[in-house]
């Protein structure tokens, strides 16, 4: 009888235990902004480093200050290559930079990913018959870009049985696309360190 | 019957006054203001910039680092041929332990509104026993007027 007691008692404390370790606690709101990094897994925060350190470089650099003192040059983000194992969305760094960029009031950007909907969208105002010909917006009065952005994301990895080391390296180059010539070019590097537990992982 | 010697109770009082003095408190400056917002939330330096687009470090600025592991050593700035204001704060880890320093640059406006509000991300940076990093803040825009740094222990 006290051991069937017992039993029914341990059973109790491991359900409760299981219970507390599967469910999910609360859900909250945090700081976009805030460095935490969780993993050395390229993650938001890395995201947020690499756009505000290249951000900075490309409105006060000599070449980008010069070029824009006057005017707002036209630019194409293009691609940028991912050279790093895991799979990592690197349009989202581009569209933060650009972003950042553009709200700067120093560049101007042209968008590669909307061309086909803008294509689209002239094509239906000029020929569907729907839409007042003096009000359609005209062909061909698009304007060329100047430069393109272009760029990498490198990553190195370095283990021991007790650390992981990744570094990242983000390159991005603003190339004048007439000449070819590199106007301005900066490397952002991210260095994320994870030493294991004694016990546990 | 005096069981602890004045000169401890001396030491200790000292102690105490050196702790809380890196506690909140604000000091007002020629060029803004300086906000100690405690050990774990660092200190905030807000400062406008001259008519002639620079920014000239505060004198107030040592008195002010007491008490904390880092001590900014000077916070300048510029404005760039195309309008866009730079500032460089001076930070040197007074300790001979490394130390995780996270940093923020805001911007304001003339009239003290922030310029695009929420898009200022901590930064974090490593300073080695002793050394001195410089640490550079854009403006996103040239309506800049006035600019906030940030500083704290990455805890």
């Amino acid at each position: 009888m006290k051991l069937n007691r017992i039993i029914l008692l341990v059973f109790l404390v491991l359900s409760l235990v299981g219970c507390a370790t599967t469910s999910s606690g609360p859900v909250s709101y945090q700081d976009p902004g805030a460095a935490k990094p969780l993993t050395t897994n390229f993650g938001f925060s890395d995201l947020n480093q690499i756009a505000a350190n290249m951000v900075n470089d490309m409105l006060s650099h000599p070449a980008t200050v010069d070029i824009t003192r006057s005017r707002r040059p036209l630019v194409v983000v293009g691609k940028i290559q991912n050279r790093t194992d895991q799979h990592i969305d690197t349009k989202s760094i581009t569209d933060s930079i650009s972003t950042l960029v553009l709200r700067s009031g120093k560049f101007r950007f042209s968008h590669i990913d909307s061309r086909q909907q803008i294509k689209d969208e002239i094509d239906y105002q000029n020929y569907s018959g729907m839409v007042n010909r003096q009000t359609a917006t005209a062909e061909g009065q698009g304007i060329g870009a100047e430069y393109i952005i272009t760029g990498k994301l490198a990553a190195f990895i370095a283990r021991t049985s007790r650390t992981t080391e990744k570094s990242y390296v983000f390159t991005m180059r603003l190339i004048n696309l007439q000449t070819h010539v590199i106007e301005w070019a900066h490397e952002v590097p991210i260095r994320k360190v994870r030493n294991r537990n004694f016990f546990g992982s | 019957m005096n069981i602890i010697p004045k000169r401890i109770i001396w030491i200790l009082m000292l102690g105490v006054v050196f702790i809380f003095s890196a506690c909140t408190g604000q000091i007002k400056t020629e060029s803004g203001v300086i906000n100690k917002l405690g050990l774990d939330s660092g200190i905030q330096i807000r400062s406008h910039f001259n008519e002639d687009g620079t920014l000239k470090t505060d004198p107030e600025l040592e008195n002010a680092m007491v008490g904390y592991d880092f001590r900014i050593t000077a916070l300048r700035g510029y404005t760039a041929d195309n309008g866009i204001k730079v500032a460089q704060v001076s930070i040197m880890n007074k300790t001979s332990s490394s130390l995780n320093l996270q940093y923020r640059f805001s911007w304001l406006d003339a009239n003290g509104i922030e310029i695009a509000p929420g898009t200022g991300v901590w930064l974090t940076k490593q300073f080695f026993s002793y050394e001195t990093k410089n640490l550079s803040g854009v403006a996103r825009s040239s309506r800049a007027q006035q600019v906030i740094v940030y500083v704290k222990e990455n805890n």
